[in-house]
């Protein structure tokens, strides 16, 4: 891959990953089942879900970009499709408590009635079916984006060094969770520990979340360049 | 007669005590660079840079503290993660440069890169998120210039004086975990209505030692000989450092805990 274009993929991939994290249901209070998504902060559970999607791609890189975009972004679906079932099931069956989101009165896909199930003092629980599928879209957006990154750091490498195809593979992987973590922690400072995935209103911040995540992927991905290429 | 009891200090003496975190970074950077500098001469004196490289954990802890105490609570993994990342990438990334250069100039590179990071990061959350935390830019590239520092020095430990020669590449994953981990941890295990920078920094002292003695132990088990020697003095300067560290951490916590009761087994014991 040519090392410019592999830079514009570093950059590119880091601000995909920036908008995974609006889409992917999570609310620190959700352990108490008090609020809609999955309980741990959204930065956490999309790191945990790109990384997932980085080693799906890791096993693909030869195939071509494509399919390793495309295997990182299935690999960190199928992480949050399970975290998502087994966490509804825990609600359901251990807590006793419906699926309900606390931002819609009608979930648009299924046409089901929210308010009437949520527990009194809550903003919902668990992740209804739009939920759901916004965790489901935040994923595989996070997937591609790491994946991208991933893929370009690995093109970079083996196209500028000499260096043997499993450690470059090591040290793009590595740099891959490195911007995307770097990019993670910043829509996390825009939703403040909390949000329902694309029906929240915190989705209007979405042009906030955009500049920092550009501003901060380009310094990255131009020292990568920099250091593997210039110097 | 009665005795008055003093009066507790007031919020901004006991905060006009602590230590500013740039002074702590600074220190940091110096004895880093030092460290570096000792390694390059002679690996075999990485006992003394590893001395030299745990002032940038306190750094890195004292500024996780800072940022976290203004309300990013259930955020403290993830800005330990997220300053470990730059520091991290930083670093590994430059091992591609030209050896003369990377020996000669790489902690200069690496400080510098990671403060800019660190800082145009810091001032995106600052100036566009609008984030209501004071010097959340500085102390944004205090953790991740910290880091970045820790991280390059343990890298010159284990491959003993020339990283980009060495396969070191599959300790990657663990030296970054770790390293995320002790700098954040300190104030996540600290976290509570008492905690102050004083006991906060003490246990980042005895987890900088403590990673330290881990990538001992993996320096000495690496198959590369030249590190062993290096590694073995990390190791046990490591394991001194860390019973002394320990030793002051917990003096600390007696001292700002009302009562310590063993609820274990045998009843009884005491302390």
């Amino acid at each position: 891959m040519d090392p410019i274009a592999a830079m514009i993929g570093i950059i590119i991939g880091g601000v995909i990953v920036g908008i995974c994290v609006h889409f992917i249901p999570a609310s620190a209070v959700g352990a108490m089942s008090a609020s809609t998504g999955i309980a741990t902060g959204p930065s956490m559970l999309s790191a945990g879900c790109g990384l997932a999607g980085l080693y799906a791609a890791g096993y693909s890189i030869k195939l071509g970009l494509p399919i390793t975009v495309a295997s990182g972004a299935l690999g960190s679906a199928l992480m949050i499709i399970c975290t998502m079932l087994l966490a509804n099931a825990i609600c359901a069956f251990g807590t006793g408590v419906a699926p309900v989101a606390g931002t819609y009165d009608k979930d648009p896909i299924t046409g089901w009635r929210q308010k009437p199930f949520m527990s009194p003092g809550t903003d919902g629980h668990s992740m209804p079916t739009t939920t759901a599928l916004s965790g489901i879209i935040g994923a595989l957006l996070g997937g591609a984006g790491g994946s991208l990154v991933f893929a370009s750091t690995y093109g970079m490498l083996t196209e500028v060094t000499a260096i043997a195809t499993a450690t470059a593979i090591t040290i793009a992987g590595m740099v891959a969770a490195g911007v995307f973590l770097v990019n993670c922690v910043l829509p996390a400072y825009v939703l403040v520990g909390k949000t329902e995935g694309m029906t929240d209103p915190k989705m209007k911040k979405l042009p906030k979340t955009l500049i920092s995540c550009i501003v901060a992927s380009v310094f990255t991905g131009v020292f990568i360049y920099a250091a593997v290429v210039v110097i | 007669m009665t005795t008055q009891a003093p009066e507790p200090p007031a919020a901004e003496e006991v905060e006009a005590k602590e230590i500013p975190n740039i002074k702590l970074y600074i220190v940091a950077v110096i004895t880093g660079i030092i460290g570096y500098y000792i390694l390059l001469a002679n690996p075999n004196l990485a006992f003394i840079s590893v001395i030299l490289a745990w002032p940038a954990i306190v750094a890195g802890a004292g500024g996780v503290e800072h940022l976290c105490r203004y309300g990013l609570g259930t955020g403290t993994s993830s800005i330990g993660y997220w300053g470990t990342a730059v520091g991290a990438t930083v670093v590994f990334a430059t091992i591609f440069m030209s050896s003369q250069i990377f020996n000669l100039y790489s902690p200069f590179i690496v400080i510098i890169a990671g403060t800019i990071i660190g800082y145009v990061v810091g001032l995106c959350a600052e100036r566009i998120i609008k984030m209501k935390i004071p010097e959340q830019a500085q102390q944004s590239f205090i953790i991740t210039g910290s880091s970045a520092i820790f991280i390059l020095i343990v890298l010159e430990v284990l491959s003993s004086g020339g990283v980009a020669t060495t396969k070191l590449y599959y300790t990657f994953p663990v030296i970054y975990i770790g390293t995320a981990l002790v700098i954040l941890h300190p104030y996540n295990g600290s976290l509570g209505a008492g905690e102050n920078q004083s006991r906060t920094l003490r246990l980042a002292c005895c987890e900088a030692s403590l990673i330290t003695t881990l990538f001992g132990i993996i320096g000495v088990l690496l198959p590369n000989t030249t590190s062993f020697i290096p590694a073995l003095g990390m190791l046990i300067i490591s394991l001194i450092g860390f019973a002394v560290f320990v030793k002051i951490w917990w003096k600390k916590v007696k001292e700002d805990t009302y009562e310590i009761v063993w609820t274990g087994y045998p009843a009884g014991v005491p302390h």
